[in-house]
C-alpha cells in the first residue's frame, strides 16, 4: 500500500486551567520551611496521609487534623533509574523509592542518595533536608540511609 | 466543609502534543487529483452514488468503494452562508477583512455535497441554485488550496 | 437475564508499529471487514456499535462518529467507551450489557489504536491529573529524570515500583521476567496478529536488552502498535443461527481501586502491587459464572501485561494460582502452549499493544481458543473455559471476562 501524507494536529493542554483543592500541599510545604513532616489524619479509621486529602479515601468523611510525621522512614519499594522517558542513557544510574514514613499511611517517592547496589525493600532511610527550606518540594532534597 | 477554607492551585500542565494523522487512501488520491487539475470522487460498486472528496466506504449503503472517478468541475450551490468573523489559528475570532462566502457545491453528477469558498459574486447576488464553477489557482501543487473557490458559470 | 455469545472475530490485517497508508476509519474498516467475513454477517444484522480507544493518543475527539460510515454504523445507535488500557473489555462489556438487557440481539463492538498518529509516551504523561502537577509547581520534576520522574513517566515508570514490590512479595526474580517475556515473543511468533514476534527468543536474549528502570528491561516492555479489532456479539437465539461455534459470556465484572499515578496530591496510598480491584474484580466474575475453584475449571487465561511481570503477577491476582506460586508454574513450563494452564498463546500485550483493541484482544483470543479457531497459537489442551484479564485507568482499574464452549444455564 502507498504511503499517504500527514497533517499535523495540536493540543495544548498548557492553555488549560485547572482548579486544585490544595490544604493538603499547602500544610505539608509549610511544615518543610521547619523540616517537618506535615500530614493529614482521619479522626474516625486513623489513616495518616501525606500530603494531606480534605476527605479520608477509606471511609469518605472529611478530614482536617494536621498530625506531625517522622522523617525517617522504610523503603516499600524502588527502582534504578537507566534510561530517561525518551529512552535516552542517564548520564548515571538514580535510585529512587516509595518509601512509608513512621507513623504514615502515604507512600511517598523521592531520590535515594546510595549506591544501586544497596538498594533494597524495607532499609531504612531518612530525608535529607536542604540547609535552606522555603517551602516547596525541592527543599527533600533527597532520601539517604539512616 | 465551609466553602471559605477552600484553598486551589492553579496549575499549569505543562504538555502540548502533537499529532500526525494520516489523511488515509481517499483524501490521499483526491489530493493528487487536486495537482493535475482534476476533481475526483468515488463511485459505489452497488447503488452507483459519487462522493466527492472520495471515501473508501460508501455513505449510503455501506458498500466498499474501491473506483475513484473524475467528475464535472460544475456545479450548482445547494447552500450558503457569508462569514463576518474569522478563525485565528484554529483558536480565537476575529472580524473578517470583509464579509466571505462558505457555500456547498452539488457537482455535476455527483451525490454529495462539497464545501467550498464562493468568490466573484456580490454575497446580495448569491442564490441556492445558481451554476458555479471550479477556480484553480495559479500554480497547483497537489494539496486542499490548489482548488481556491467556485464562482458564477 | 439471558445468554450472550460471541459469533465473530476481525482483526485489521496486521498489527504493525506504523500504518503510514490508511486514516483512521480506513484501518478500523479492515477489521469490520474481517469480523463480518468471519461470521457472515453484514451491516445490515448490527443492532448497535460500541467503539473504543484511548482518550487522547491519536488527537481525535470523536474517533467514533468520524468513522460511523466506515464501521457500517449508518443509522445505529453508537457509543464510546474509553477507561484507559481497559476500554477494549468495558466496551465488550457494555456490548454485553445492551443484549443482556433485551433491548438489542447482535451488537459489535469496534476498537482501535493507531499509534503511530500521536506520541504514545506523552500521551500516557497525559493520564497524569492536574493534581500532579500541583506537584510540579510546588518543585517536582515530574518529566524528567528525577524520583517523581519514575512514577510521571507514563505507566513504564509507574509499572517499575510495582515489578519491584510484586517480587519482593512473590519470590520471583527478574529471571522469571526475562523467561515470561521470552516464552510471550515466541508465542507471538505463532500469531500472525502479533507485533513483536521472535521464534528465536530465549531469558538470555531478553537480557540482554538495555536495562531501562530495575527491574523492568527494554524486552519486558509492550510495543507502540497500530491496528484494530472488532468482536460481534449476539443473543443466544440469534447466536445459534449466526455460528457453528459460539464462545459464551459466562460472567464479566470490572473494578476500579485508589489511582496509583495521578493522585500524588492526596497522598498515595496504594502499594502499586496490590491492585486489589483485581481480587474483587475477579472474585465477582467467578461468584456471577458460578466457579466455584478456578483453578480447576478455567482452561485458559489471557493477561493484559503491557509488562512481562504482570503475566505472573496477574495469574496469582485473578487466583489461577497462590502468590508466589507463577513463577514457580513457568519454570515446570506449565505456562507455555503445550502446558498444563496455558497463558496468553497470543503473545499478550507485552507483544502487541493497540491500546483500545489490548483489552478487547485478551477476550477475543480466549474466544478463539474455545472456538478451536485459534490456528497456530491454539492449545493442546481443550480449552472450555476461559478467563480474560485486562488492566487499566490510572494503574487501578481491572475488568474480567469470563467465556465458555457451552452456554450458561440461566
Amino acid at each position: 500500500m502507498e504511503e499517504t501524507r500527514i497533517v499535523h494536529g495540536y493540543w495544548e493542554l498548557s492553555t488549560f486551567n485547572f482548579n486544585i483543592e490544595a490544604r493538603g500541599i499547602n500544610l505539608m510545604l509549610e511544615g518543610f520551611k521547619e523540616k517537618k513532616l506535615k500530614g493529614i489524619k482521619c479522626h474516625q479509621c486513623g489513616m495518616v496521609y501525606l500530603p494531606g486529602p480534605f476527605y479520608c479515601r477509606k471511609c469518605h468523611v472529611n478530614i482536617d487534623e494536621p498530625v506531625e510525621i517522622s522523617d525517617h522512614g522504610t523503603v516499600r519499594t524502588y527502582t534504578v533509574q537507566y534510561a530517561d522517558i525518551r529512552g535516552e542513557p542517564m548520564p548515571e544510574p538514580r535510585v529512587s523509592a516509595m518509601v512509608q514514613f513512621d507513623g504514615c499511611d502515604s507512600w511517598v517517592m523521592g531520590v535515594v542518595q546510595c549506591d544501586p547496589k544497596d538498594i533494597h525493600v524495607g532499609m531504612r532511610v531518612k530525608i535529607k533536608w536542604k540547609e535552606q527550606t522555603v517551602g516547596n518540594m525541592q527543599d527533600m532534597e533527597a532520601f539517604v540511609p539512616e | 466543609m465551609e466553602a471559605e477554607k477552600l484553598e486551589f492551585f492553579n496549575p499549569k500542565v505543562p504538555l502540548d502534543f502533537q499529532y500526525n494523522n494520516r489523511v488515509g487512501i481517499g483524501i490521499e488520491r483526491y489530493l493528487r487529483g487536486l495537482g493535475e487539475r482534476k476533481i475526483l470522487g468515488s463511485k459505489c460498486p452497488q447503488c452507483g452514488k459519487v462522493a466527492v472528496p472520495p471515501r473508501t466506504v460508501c455513505g449510503k449503503c455501506s458498500a466498499t468503494m474501491g473506483e475513484f472517478v473524475e467528475v464535472s468541475q460544475e456545479g450548482t450551490l445547494e447552500n450558503f452562508t457569508v462569514g463576518h468573523v474569522q478563525l485565528v489559528k484554529g483558536q480565537r475570532l476575529e472580524k473578517a477583512e470583509s464579509p466571505y462566502v462558505v457555500g456547498l457545491v452539488r457537482l455535476d453528477g455527483v451525490d454529495s455535497l462539497l464545501l467550498a469558498r464562493i468568490s466573484g459574486v456580490d454575497p446580495s447576488d448569491l442564490k441556492v441554485g445558481m451554476r458555479v464553477k471550479a477556480v484553480w489557482r495559479d500554480e497547483v501543487q497537489g494539496d486542499y488550496a490548489d482548488l481556491d473557490h467556485f464562482q458564477p458559470a | 437475564m439471558r445468554n450472550v455469545g460471541i459469533v465473530g472475530v476481525g482483526y485489521c490485517p496486521r498489527f504493525v508499529s506504523k500504518r503510514t497508508d490508511v486514516c483512521i476509519p480506513e484501518m478500523v474498516s479492515e477489521a469490520v471487514e474481517a469480523a463480518f467475513a468471519d461470521c457472515g454477517l453484514g451491516p445490515e444484522d448490527i443492532d448497535a456499535v460500541i467503539f473504543g480507544n484511548m482518550h487522547p493518543f491519536e488527537g481525535v475527539n470523536m474517533p467514533h462518529l468520524w468513522a460511523v460510515e466506515h464501521m457500517r454504523a449508518l443509522g445505529k445507535p453508537v457509543m464510546r467507551i474509553a477507561t484507559g488500557g481497559t476500554t477494549g473489555m468495558t466496551a465488550f462489556h457494555a456490548a454485553y450489557y445492551h443484549i443482556v438487557s433485551g433491548l438489542h440481539d447482535v451488537v459489535m463492538v469496534v476498537t482501535f489504536e493507531k499509534h503511530s498518529e500521536g506520541d504514545a509516551q506523552v500521551g500516557l504523561l497525559g493520564i497524569i491529573t492536574p493534581e500532579a502537577m500541583a506537584m510540579m509547581m510546588a518543585g517536582i520534576d515530574l518529566t524528567g529524570a528525577g524520583g517523581m520522574g519514575a512514577q510521571g513517566g507514563g505507566s513504564a515508570g509507574a509499572i517499575t515500583y510495582q515489578a519491584v514490590s510484586w517480587m519482593h512479595k512473590s519470590g520471583a526474580t527478574i529471571d522469571h521476567i526475562d523467561a515470561i517475556a521470552a516464552m510471550e515473543r515466541r508465542n507471538a511468533a505463532r500469531n500472525p496478529y502479533a507485533h513483536l514476534k521472535d521464534p528465536e527468543a530465549t531469558p538470555e536474549k531478553i537480557a540482554k536488552t538495555p536495562m531501562i528502570s530495575y527491574p523492568v528491561r527494554f524486552g519486558h516492555v509492550c510495543p507502540t502498535t497500530d491496528g484494530a479489532t472488532v468482536c460481534i456479539l449476539a443473543s443466544e437465539e440469534r447466536a445459534a443461527k449466526i455460528a457453528d461455534k459460539v464462545a459464551w459470556v459466562w460472567g464479566v465484572a470490572s473494578c476500579a481501586s485508589d489511582p496509583t499515578t495521578g493522585n500524588l496530591i492526596e497522598g498515595l496510598i496504594t502499594d502499586p502491587a496490590e491492585q486489589r480491584q483485581c481480587v474483587i474484580a475477579a472474585q465477582e466474575a467467578y461468584k456471577r459464572a458460578g466457579i466455584e475453584d478456578p483453578k480447576k475449571e478455567i482452561d485458559y487465561v489471557e493477561i493484559y501485561n503491557g509488562f512481562a511481570h504482570q503475566t505472573l503477577m496477574y495469574l496469582e491476582l485473578v487466583g489461577m494460582c497462590e502468590v508466589g506460586e507463577a513463577h514457580k508454574l513457568l519454570e515446570k513450563g506449565e505456562l507455555e502452549i503445550s502446558g498444563r494452564l496455558p497463558v496468553n498463546a497470543s503473545g499478550g500485550v507485552v507483544s502487541t499493544n493497540a491500546i483500545g483493541t489490548s483489552a478487547l484482544n485478551r477476550v477475543t483470543e480466549c474466544a478463539l481458543q474455545i472456538m478451536g479457531k485459534a490456528g497456530e497459537r491454539q492449545v493442546e489442551k481443550e480449552v472450555h473455559k476461559a478467563l480474560a484479564h485486562g488492566w487499566g485507568g490510572l494503574m487501578q482499574y481491572v475488568s474480567i471476562t469470563i467465556l465458555a464452549d457451552k452456554p450458561k444455564k440461566l
